[in-house]
């Protein structure tokens, strides 16, 4: 009998019995085994732990040791190993027989035994103990398998959790509850500030979930991070991410996602869905005001999604909430195999739950729509407060002035108040800044141009509300002036910020400009749309910011403007 | 940012220089160069040069058109001079070349 890896058997015999043992041997080595003999129990142990034999054939009546404690001791010496112990006795009353099993004999043969009989048993046993040992052999292999299938997942998530936690954590405002279907969420809630404080939000839903899904949120998470903290606009964001997630995702995997900036300088909100469902805006009745749906296919389909494409911008208006959320939770099913569905969903705003229990009620409908039913699919539901976004966010009236550098962009902010805004000249300081800042001349000419505008339209008609048409004569451009220094003297409580924005774009720079005063604005509508005669002396200054800004415009009230200069 | 005003040799030139800034700042200075300098001159020509001007806004546009018209409206005989090109876009874009005799810097 050959053993698996080539050698053979090795057989220790224990017979205090000197003739037994001698026959038994000599059929043995015949057979082809190896074999070791004891003369009792207490050697046979001795033995085994030395020769390491790959079965036991034991005498059960021996001195010093019997068999049934030599079976004992030696089984107790085989931990996982399988070592098959026959017992090879005269006894033939069944209690002597069943005692064979229970000391730990695998078999017994009764003597006087035949050769062919011996032979067959022990091949027989041979044979279980391989497949015990490929059994073992399997288990080893599993175990360590599973073991590093665990030591990677711990390893992955803890990178997964210092990637997607890598920003700020998610701001008061915003409400979120995420159940992963396995270990691992593939479902990615982000948050990050630019330079000028604005929040942004990022939504994605990897396709499957798992930790492959996991895997994939980490270069997502990256490029949302690093294009946050420079300042860029979400489409560009969206442009970069999708670049970068059709590059390293495998075809088949992909992202849907909602990103988002919230300007509240601008009380807007640039949002852009591909592929999530239908952003809910609600509004301070509680009722669905708007639903913003995908615009756009998910991230990483395509190579090239082209730029700005799929944007969409809304106002904020008080009490306003948005709900957006990834598909795991309209498609969750209960054990009658239903789902959930929008429409359910959307039933539930129906203005008489306090806003505040929107989030909770959603949660709860789900929780007794699903009952026990499993969970397939990663599920994240997202509020967005913009009333508690809002008042996080108030600025004190102190005069602020920052300059905060991050490595492509910058944003300054200067309010000018009282004594200041008589004695000083607001430009001079800006003049400096965009020195400081390295902007071509050609550029800082031009802007200083446009801010000069800006400012004076904030002075002259926000605050002291003169009458541009009183520039008309020569005198009367002198009287303006005149009267502009007069009003300024006694001015009472009136200020004027100026912000600054400049961050990269995709080719090139912008300084998105804002001026902003304290006054009760003016007919913004008309002032724009005034067209001059060649010879007036007056109404110059849209023309100039006009052509030389990509955008401009006031807010409804005409004490905000707004202009975006860009260059290359 | 300061406005100087001087006769050329010629006797027959007034020569405004703007340096700096020209915005509604230096609207006193500017008028009073051109109107101070030399009442003698019975049509003088005016140069504005521009050459050491960082930026202008449309005050300064208007204050321009000012002395066009103190100098005799479409009879008025100006040029603008040594304009850097961004100075020149904002002339052009207020088609002040059609008032002025708008030149760029001569390099």
């Amino acid at each position: 009998m050959i053993c698996q890896d080539g050698a053979s058997l090795k057989l220790l015999i224990a017979d205090d019995d000197r003739v037994n043992c001698r026959v038994l041997k000599g059929i043995l080595l015949k057979d082809g085994y190896q074999v070791v003999v004891a003369e009792n129990g207490f050697d046979a142990v001795a033995l085994f732990e030395k020769e390491k034999p790959d079965m036991v054939l034991l005498d059960v009546m021996m001195p010093v040791m019997n068999g049934y404690e030599a079976a004992r001791e030696i089984k107790s010496r085989c931990s996982d190993h399988f070592v098959p112990v026959i017992f090879l006795t005269a006894l033939t009353d069944k209690h002597a027989l069943s005692a064979c099993i229970e000391a730990g004999g695998d078999d017994f043969l009764t003597k006087p035994y035949h050769r062919t009989i011996l032979k067959a048993k022990i091949d027989a046993m041979e044979r279980i103990r391989q497949l015990y040992d490929k059994l073992q052999r399997q288990k080893y292999t599993l175990e360590s398998y599973h073991a590093e299938m665990q030591r990677e997942m711990e390893v992955a998530r803890h990178i997964f959790g210092s990637i997607t936690q890598a920003g700020e954590a998610l701001p008061d405002c915003v409400k979120s509850w995420s159940a992963p279907a396995s270990v691992l969420n593939g479902d990615l809630l982000i948050s990050g500030r630019n330079p000028l404080n604005n929040l942004y939000l990022m939504l994605g839903d990897f396709t499957g979930h798992g930790l492959p899904a996991a895997v994939c949120a980490m270069p997502a998470a990256d490029v949302f991070y690093t294009m946050t903290t420079k300042g860029y606009p979400v489409s560009d964001i969206v442009y970069e991410l999708n670049k970068k997630l059709n590059t390293v995702l495998p075809t088949g995997l992909f992202c849907a996602g909602c990103l988002m900036e919230v300007d509240l300088d601008q009380g807007k909100i640039s949002l852009w869905n591909g592929g999530l469902p239908e952003v809910v805006v609600i509004g301070s009745d509680g009722l669905i005001h708007d639903l913003l749906p995908s615009k756009a296919v998910p991230l990483g389909v395509v190579a090239d999604a082209g730029r700005h494409h799929g944007m969409t911008d809304i106002d904020i208006e008080p009490g306003m909430r948005l709900f957006f959320y990834t598909d795991g939770l309209i498609e969750s099913e209960n054990s009658q195999g239903e789902m959930y569905r929008k429409v359910r969903l959307h039933e539930l705003f129906d203005g008489e739950t306090e806003q505040t229990e929107l989030f909770d009620k959603i949660l709860d409908d789900l929780k007794q729509f699903r009952g026990d039913a499993c969970q397939s699919d990663d599920i994240t539901l997202v509020e967005l407060d913009c009333d508690q976004l809002i008042s996080s966010m108030s600025v004190d009236n102190m005069p602020v002035y920052s300059c905060l550098e991050a490595p492509d962009c910058w944003s300054a902010e200067q309010f000018i108040s009282g004594v200041s805004l008589k004695a000083a000249d607001p430009i001079h300081v800006f003049i400096r800044m965009l020195e400081q800042h390295n902007i071509p001349e050609m550029h800082r000419s031009r802007i200083c141009t446009v801010l000069s505008e800006l400012i004076s339209n904030s002075i002259e008609h926000g605050l002291l509300k003169l009458d541009s048409n009183i520039k008309n004569t020569a005198d009367g451009f002198s009287t303006y002036y005149n009267m502009r220094e007069k009003a300024l003297e006694v001015l009472e409580r009136g200020w004027i910020r100026v912000k600054l924005f400049c961050r990269p774009t995709s080719d090139g720079w912008s300084l998105s400009i804002h001026v902003e005063d304290n006054g009760e604005g003016f007919d913004a509508k008309n002032y724009l749309a005034n067209v001059v005669e060649v010879e007036s002396l007056t109404g110059r200054g849209v023309a100039l910011i006009k052509s030389f800004c990509s955008e401009f415009s006031y807010n409804k009230t005409g004490n905000i403007a707004r202009a975006v200069y860009c260059w290359k | 940012m300061s406005v100087k005003a001087n006769v050329r040799n010629d006797e027959e030139t007034i020569e405004i220089e703007v340096s700096g800034r020209f915005d509604f700042n230096v609207h006193r200075e500017f008028r009073e160069a051109y109107e101070n300098v030399d009442q003698k001159i019975e049509h003088p020509k005016y140069i504005i040069n521009l050459g050491g001007t960082d930026y202008m806004d449309s005050s300064a546009l208007g204050m321009l058109l000012l002395l066009r018209e103190y100098a005799g409206g479409n009879g008025a005989n100006i040029a603008i001079t040594k304009c850097r090109e961004e100075i020149k876009e904002i002339l052009n874009i207020s088609n002040f070349h059609l008032l002025f005799n708008v030149e760029s810097v001569t390099h």
